[in-house]
């Protein structure tokens, strides 16, 4: 795919907090499930407890998840789940990003370079 | 400004999270316990018949019980609750359930003789294994098959058929049990 430069219609419509891959991936994990814990995470995105732990907050002081801190088996256990304000503000990232990669896709097509 | 090429990464590193959360599996000692009922089961259809339907009347329900109780510790220990999947499991055997104590209890007030009762058991069964194969983990259509092939069989078998087909049923879960261990292995 060639490296070419989104046009900037609809770029305003993405949401700065999910242009992260990590934080996209943690938002869009949440709503296929109902909950899942930091160790679960860790397995499917493969990263590093310091980046996991970073973005799983920045996602929880905007509100887009919740935590549920639980003891298990004697070990502290945090559970997370998305909240309204994230499910909405996935569901527009998700409609932004459509949006983009179509116009992206019509101008390659036309043999136009994006503006 | 992202680029295409960037914004390609970003969305495949997101697939593979989310193929990765779609390997999990059934856990392996849920099989391994059907396998032990099973065997118990149908052998005792061939040496104490007057058993059977007391038998799988409790054997079935505590089966069932002791699954859902085993597959919602697995998923905590795994760290991700899905209710409308544990749903759908749930419905799906639960029907199974019902219909197989409808059964039983159709033998006891005397509508229907026990060979009947364990080939329609058998039958339905085989379909609860193959649609769960079709909805919830492809590896349960083999054990669908193998009680469809072992019907016709039983219609020939004189002596020990059903604990011929205990014997088979309970490799094919024991084998499924297995399966499902190496897969959670493999998905860390």
């Amino acid at each position: 795919m060639p490296d070419e430069p989104l046009g900037i219609d609809g770029l305003d419509e993405l949401d700065k907090l999910l242009e992260h891959r990590v934080r996209l991936a943690i938002c869009v994990l949440l709503s296929r499930s109902d909950a899942m814990t930091f160790s679960r995470f860790k397995t499917l995105l493969e990263e590093t407890d310091g980046n996991l732990g970073a973005n799983l907050r920045r996602l929880e002081e905007a509100g887009y998840i919740s935590v549920d801190k639980r003891f298990e088996d004697r070990k502290p256990v945090s559970w997370y789940s998305l909240t309204m304000d994230g499910r909405a503000a996935l569901k527009k990232h998700v409609e932004a990003l459509e949006a983009l990669l179509a116009d992206a896709a019509m101008e390659n097509n036309q043999g136009g370079s994006p503006s | 400004m992202p680029d295409t090429n960037s914004l390609h990464d970003d969305l495949q590193f997101v697939r593979s999270a989310v193929d990765r959360s779609r390997h999990s599996v059934s856990p392996a000692v849920i099989w391994y316990l059907w396998a032990a009922i099973s065997l118990v089961g149908f052998t005792l259809i061939d040496l104490r018949p007057q058993l059977v339907g007391l038998y799988w009347l409790v054997a079935a329900p505590v089966g069932f019980i002791l699954s859902i109780w085993l597959a919602s510790r697995t998923r905590a220990r795994l760290g991700e609750i899905n209710r409308a999947t544990s749903r759908r499991w749930f419905e799906h055997w639960g029907a199974l359930l019902v219909a197989v104590i409808v059964l039983i209890l159709a033998g006891a007030i005397g509508g229907l003789d026990g060979r009947t009762i364990g080939l329609g058991a058998m039958l339905l069964t085989a379909v609860a294994y193959y649609t769960a194969g079709i909805h919830l983990e492809s590896k349960l259509r083999w054990i669908g098959l193998v009680m469809i092939l072992a019907v016709p069989a039983l219609l020939f078998l004189q002596r020990w058929g059903w604990t011929a087909t205990g014997v088979v049923l309970t490799v094919a879960l024991l084998l499924t049990g297995l399966t499902s261990a190496r897969e959670a292995r493999n998905a860390g």
